[in-house]
């Protein structure tokens, strides 16, 4: 009984980079009960369940193909309109749903937070995991759309690339970039909420900010290389390239600038986030 | 296990923690901003913002096996302890040592999700509480068996009544063996048998070795539970030892607080027009004898003076005693003083006497009322006055019943 496992020191002005890993290992069946929660109740008293998010990604591909394919005649880099809007909407809407799990983590948490302490990085972590399951759909919603395409018309060429098994990195480094931003806005909103306002407005110009709508070749060359710092362009150009099968935007000048930015801003977030988190109850 | 050879299981050393006062918009941006230039080297004011010390230099110890109370008024800083120990916040300055596992109880049933089973939920807050899924599969059955939930362990708790609500969240916290638990006031919750049982787990407990932090309101609780007090005034330590001790110099500090509400004129608890107003208010006992701690049965006399300070046609005065929760009102006491009118600056002296009241042992707040019978509200003092004490010679459990009536007088006693 003398001998005490665990030693607790609370003290003012921690390091900013004291994370309490050690803390977050006890915590892992937390993490993973909370993802399950998510899973079992994402679609409680609704009558359609998970089909609402085929109705979405199709509904939202068909407004694209209408409004962007057919009345605005943007390219789509050789693929059908619809098949290339349903890709690119799936990797956005990860992005979009991380980024928003992310700006809100602290916000959204103050019940627990305030109540009860455990590592303040696994909500939002678990959260992000738990809403793949829509992104998961909705590649099933593509996978289907592609092969319905091909069977239908013989000059279609879109298939999924020989390194589609490298999606679950892709997937992370949305995940890291998502969170990382979100971490950012969510803890400087804790006291002034104001950027919790531009959070949304955000949202939207990184949209357009990034090839979504439109393929990276469409971008006259001159232009690409400020592009590349936008670490979504890598990031949306490469979903097309394993989902797909080509794009231009998933080589080398994309990939290492958006891949150390990304883990810059994510590690950024973290820190910012840890150390917003000690305190922040004393002002929501 | 115990004694004086090992070392304490908290060790809180110099903790202090302070607020900014005001609220957070643009002016407080701008002092922001007037910080960050003074941190930078620019020549700017300095900051007008006033801190406020919730904690002010907190310092104790407290060993394996032994259950430490803290009581003090509201506004403290007993939370401000709790939610730094319980590592919610962080202090300004100071620190605290604590050897071994942490379990801290702020509220029953945190996490839980209405959607999801009873099975689901005692896995999900026990985690949450810090306990690994196979700790929870260890003691699932005596968590069930505990809360008294078998039939309904598969059904989503949003279908549970209150009490059973209640009782599972309690029943997961009581089956978390840490080393050191840490309560703030939750024993307030269930019906009175369950309130019975925690507090006999609680007890058993604190034979077992662990080190229990226990802030209550409740003084006969904290007396049973706990051999050691700390008594915080105004976030400082003013008396640390035997609880009956502290106990003791916490009530009369209370009774100091009585006499001096009248200060206080305009605040969260005070309210009203002002055109009469409590002077003075004792509790005292049938022979006149002012204190706050009465037996079980016996009288409690209110001994009260009003001043008007404008013109009044009449006056109605209104004593509410609620439970520890404040969200029930026990007993109301209602009586108008029958004086046909009063003139600016008279002063009315009376008694309120309960002759009958059924009140266990415990701790009720209060609530007093001034005003006209048409409901013109002249003075509330809602909780700003010590809340009447009933204890008991005899052990908590004897006395169950849970029907309040009471009989009261009042009797006038002077005009000037």
């Amino acid at each position: 009984m003398t001998l005490f496992k665990t030693l607790v020191l609370i003290k003012a002005n921690r390091s900013w980079l004291d994370f309490e890993l050690k803390d977050f290992l006890k915590y892992t069946d937390l993490l993973f009960l909370l993802i399950r929660r998510d899973f079992v109740t994402s679609y409680k008293q609704t009558i359609l369940g998970p089909f609402w998010v085929v109705i979405q990604a199709l509904a939202g591909s068909a407004v694209f193909t209408v409004i962007f394919g057919k009345i605005a005649n943007l390219s789509t880099d050789g693929h059908p309109a619809f098949l290339f809007y349903l890709c690119g909407n799936l990797g956005w809407q990860y992005f979009g749903s991380v980024f928003g799990i992310g700006s809100n983590a602290l916000q959204a948490n103050i019940g627990l937070f305030s109540k009860v302490y455990f590592p303040r990085l696994i909500p939002p972590i678990s959260q992000s995991i738990s809403t793949l399951l829509n992104s998961l759909i909705q590649l099933i919603v593509l996978l289907v759309a592609i092969f319905v395409y091909r069977s239908q018309f013989a000059e279609i060429t879109t298939l999924p690339s020989i390194w589609l098994w490298l999606l679950p990195v892709l997937v992370l480094q949305t995940a890291l970039l998502g969170l990382g931003m979100g971490f950012i806005i969510s803890a400087a909103s804790v006291k002034y909420r104001d950027l919790s306002r531009l959070a949304g407005l955000l949202t939207q110009f990184i949209m357009y900010a990034s090839p979504i709508i439109y393929p990276i070749s469409e971008i006259p060359a001159r232009y690409q290389s400020f592009l590349a710092y936008n670490p979504l362009t890598f990031i949306v150009e490469s979903y097309r390239f394993l989902l797909l099968g080509h794009s231009t935007g998933c080589t080398l000048q994309f990939a290492i600038p958006s891949i150390i930015i990304t883990l810059s801003v994510f590690f950024f977030g973290c820190i910012l986030y840890n150390h917003t988190q000690r305190t922040y109850v004393d002002f929501v | 296990m115990t004694g004086s050879s090992s070392n304490p299981s908290i060790e809180v050393k110099n903790l202090a923690k302070s607020y900014r006062l005001g609220s957070i918009g643009f002016g407080s941006f701008i002092e922001d901003l007037r910080g960050f230039g003074i941190k930078m080297g620019l020549p700017c004011e300095k900051s007008q913002a006033t801190d406020f010390l919730a904690l002010d230099g907190i310092s104790f110890t407290a060993y394996p096996g032994e259950a430490v109370g803290i009581i003090g008024h509201n506004g403290a800083g007993k939370s401000t302890l709790l939610k730094i120990l319980s590592r919610i916040t962080e202090p300004t300055s100071g620190e605290a040592v604590l050897r071994g596992k942490i379990s801290s109880l702020l509220e029953v049933g945190t996490g839980f999700h209405p959607d999801m089973t009873g099975r689901e939920n005692i896995f999900l807050n026990g985690t949450f509480l810090g306990l690994s899924k196979q700790e929870i599969e260890e003691s699932f059955d005596s968590i069930v068996r505990f809360a008294h939930v078998e039939k309904f362990i598969d059904t989503p708790v949003k279908r549970y009544s209150s009490g059973m609500f209640v009782r599972l969240a309690f029943a997961v916290a009581a089956h978390l063996n840490p080393d050191i638990l840490i309560v703030d006031e939750v024993l307030a919750v269930g019906d009175m048998a369950f309130q019975k049982k925690c507090i006999e787990k609680m007890l058993q407990v604190a034979d077992s070795g662990m080190t229990i932090l226990f802030v209550s309101h409740n003084l006969q609780l904290v007396k049973k539970l706990c051999s050691r007090s700390i008594l915080l005034e105004k976030g400082k330590v003013v008396n640390i030892g035997d609880t009956s001790d502290v106990i003791f110099s916490y009530l009369q500090s209370k009774e100091q607080l009585s006499l001096s509400f009248s200060s206080e004129y305009r605040s969260e608890r005070r309210r009203g027009t002002g055109f009469a107003r409590f002077n003075k208010i004792t509790y005292a006992n049938e022979k006149g004898d002012s204190k706050t701690q009465f037996e079980v049965g016996e009288k409690v006399v209110f001994k009260m003076e009003v001043l008007a300070t404008e013109e009044i046609a009449n006056l109605k005065i209104l004593i509410l005693v609620k439970n520890e929760s404040q969200q029930d009102n026990l007993l109301a006491i209602e009586h108008n003083v029958s004086e046909s009118k009063f003139v600016k600056g008279k002063k009315v002296s009376f008694d309120i006497t309960l002759d009958e009241h059924g009140l266990m042992p415990g701790s009720y707040p209060l609530y007093f009322w001034a005003g006209t019978v048409d409901h013109f509200h002249f003075d509330v003092l809602d909780d700003l006055l010590p809340p009447l004490q009933i204890v008991s010679k005899k052990s908590l459990e004897e006395k169950t019943s849970s029907i309040f009536q009471s009989r009261s007088r009042l009797e006038l006693l002077c005009n000037s």
